[in-house]
């Protein structure tokens, strides 16, 4: 029997539900140019009822224009969610976006803000103990950033799956592990982005390449504008380590 | 708008001074960090010549950068710290404070609680690895005892000057010359640990399409990413951008280098002192912006490139 929780993040909805899952995370983490309209968004929430599943919308990271577009959106979409349906966040800007129209929806604190060292090149280094148990860790291991967290009224961290493994989260926390693409590296710098800066993206996203290197086995995956890895590796010790939900993704395409 | 440079040494700092920095930031590490070493560096820098080598010496510079009437802003912008960390940190700032520092840079909300209570006269900086690229992430990052904010990478000057008039009481730097990533440097998380500092995103990779028939879409993208291998990132620049900064309200301007030669970053500080005047005295863009290119040129022994445009909107030569 599974003791967690199992997730699915779609980017576009099947007709029929997947099996297997019981969580649908829909939406963007880490370019808001992926975030899709409010309709499309009210549309899932109503996938994610009809087929029985709980639901998390995801938003990603903002710059100033973006915070702005966001605060439209969730003008739109906060009153059609329930109060059990979460609202994930990739960037601090959002919180407040969210609290002043819906105080009572529960808040996750995404993978964007996990602070985890993820690159490859830690495999490779000798470490000792203490030094290997701090690349185990991110920012929301240390009991003053979970009183942070504490006060902001979230419970729940999206973790990635590190290749160096991973340290248990503090009791006041439950943990998501992301499956199987660990994200290495975003930027706002696009190699796929042709508009100027300030204008919405019109590159057709879904194609992804790799980057090999002779430095490493690892190869990488770059997907829009953000570089993962794969890991598909499930940790034995789930419960131990406060991981009670599991993410899994699928590349763009 | 202050300038502002890195400093790694004594020797050095009178030269920096005088060639007209209003603030130098450092890094230290201290005995009591052995353990962690500089593979778990408490500042972001792997590589020694990028740390001040002893307390000594660190509180000569102070002494000397408050001679000037400058500032000395410490580097401690790991992303976290681990609990077994802060209590060697908090020490570790109890002395950094008798020797006078006057800032600190962080980008650990949880070492941001311990200190603004243990420190609260200290002037507390969001590093750019805080990543707080909206308003609202710097209003959230105030409430917790912010109060000023080194703006990342890749945000274009229209979102710095919205950002500074909807958070006017907080102070915002912006990054100039030197150092440019094509990473968002709060989003990346490869460890920066060649001993050549060839850092992850400079290799050159094999790029290739995970699927067969590659887009034209796709083909450039990977023609995009491609670059960077053959881009020196040192090349950093950003003069064009000044007078338009200035006009944003930016507080100072950032230059990156630690652990560069002294000479370079005089040169740098030197650079930016003279465009700094340009920018009041020449009132036609154009001719000010004509007069960056060919600095640039001068400066870098090459032509102006989108990769190293640290204000790219107002990059006008091809793009790739």
């Amino acid at each position: 029997m599974a003791e967690f929780e199992s997730a699915c993040f779609l980017n576009d909805l099947p007709g029929e539900p997947p099996v297997g899952y019981s969580r649908l995370y829909y939406g963007a983490e880490f370019c808001f140019w992926r975030l899709p309209s409010s309709a499309k968004i009210v549309a899932a929430r109503k996938w994610a009822r009809n087929a029985g599943w709980n639901f998390t919308l995801v938003t990603p990271i903002l710059g100033e224009d973006e915070r702005l577009r966001l605060d439209s959106l969730l003008q739109t979409v906060l009153p059609e969610l329930d109060a059990g349906d979460e609202i994930l966040i990739s960037d601090w800007g959002a919180l407040e976006l969210i609290r002043v129209f819906r105080d009572d929806l529960t808040i996750v604190l995404g993978r964007a803000l996990s602070g985890q060292k993820r690159g490859p090149r830690i495999l490779d280094m000798t470490l000792t103990q203490e030094q290997r148990e701090y690349f185990q860790r991110g920012s929301w291991h240390s009991r003053e950033a979970v009183g942070l967290l504490d006060e902001q009224r979230i419970t729940r961290v999206e973790q990635d799956n590190l290749l160096q493994g991973l340290a248990p989260l503090s009791e006041a926390l439950k943990g998501s592990l992301h499956l199987p693409y660990a994200m290495v590296t975003s930027s706002r710098n696009c190699p796929f982005r042709v508009t100027a800066e300030c204008a919405p993206c019109s590159a057709s996203c879904g194609e992804v390449f790799t980057l090999q290197s002779s430095e490493t086995t690892v190869l990488l995956y770059q997907d829009g504008n953000t570089q993962f890895l794969h890991n598909e590796h499930l940790p034995d010790n789930l419960a131990e380590l406060r991981i009670d939900r599991i993410v899994e993704h699928q590349l763009a395409r | 708008m202050r300038i502002i440079s890195p400093v790694d040494n004594l020797k050095e700092t009178h030269l920096l001074l005088q060639a007209g920095a209003d603030e130098l930031y450092g890094g230290y590490i201290p005995i009591e960090w052995e353990h962690y070493s500089l593979a778990a560096s408490l500042n972001q820098r792997t590589f020694s010549s990028a740390q001040i080598a002893s307390e000594e010496e660190l509180s000569e510079i102070i002494s000397l950068v408050h001679a000037h009437q400058g500032r000395f802003a410490l580097t401690l912008n790991a992303p976290f710290y681990t609990d077994e960390q802060l209590p060697l940190l908090i020490e570790y700032v109890d002395r950094m404070v008798t020797l006078g520092v006057d800032s600190l840079i962080l980008a650990d909300p949880g070492l941001l609680r311990l200190l603004k209570k243990r420190h609260a006269p200290l002037e507390f900086h969001a590093s750019t690895l805080a990543h707080l690229t909206n308003s609202g992430a710097v209003r959230f990052m105030a409430e917790q005892g912010m109060q000023r904010v080194v703006l990342p990478r890749h945000l274009s000057v229209a979102d710095m000057a919205a950002i500074i008039q909807q958070v006017p009481d907080v102070l915002c730097d912006a990054f100039l010359l030197v150092g440019k990533c094509p990473n968002s440097e709060g989003l990346c998380t490869f460890h920066h640990s060649s001993p050549e500092k060839i850092w992850p995103c400079e290799i050159p990779y094999n790029i290739a399409p995970l699927s067969s028939g590659a887009s034209p879409r796709l083909q450039q993208a990977m023609q995009r990413q491609a670059s960077w291998s053959e881009t020196n990132r040192r090349h950093g620049c950003g003069l064009c951008a000044i007078p338009l900064l200035k006009e944003a309200g930016v507080h100072g301007l950032k230059l990156v280098g630690r652990g560069a030669p002294a000479a370079q970053k005089v040169r740098n500080i030197a650079l930016t002192k003279e465009f700094l005047a340009l920018a009041e005295s020449v009132t036609d863009f154009t001719e000010y912006k004509r007069l960056a290119v060919a600095a640039h040129q001068e400066r870098f022994g090459a032509v102006c490139h989108q990769n190293i445009c640290y204000y790219p909107e107002f990059f006008d030569g091809e793009v790739v």
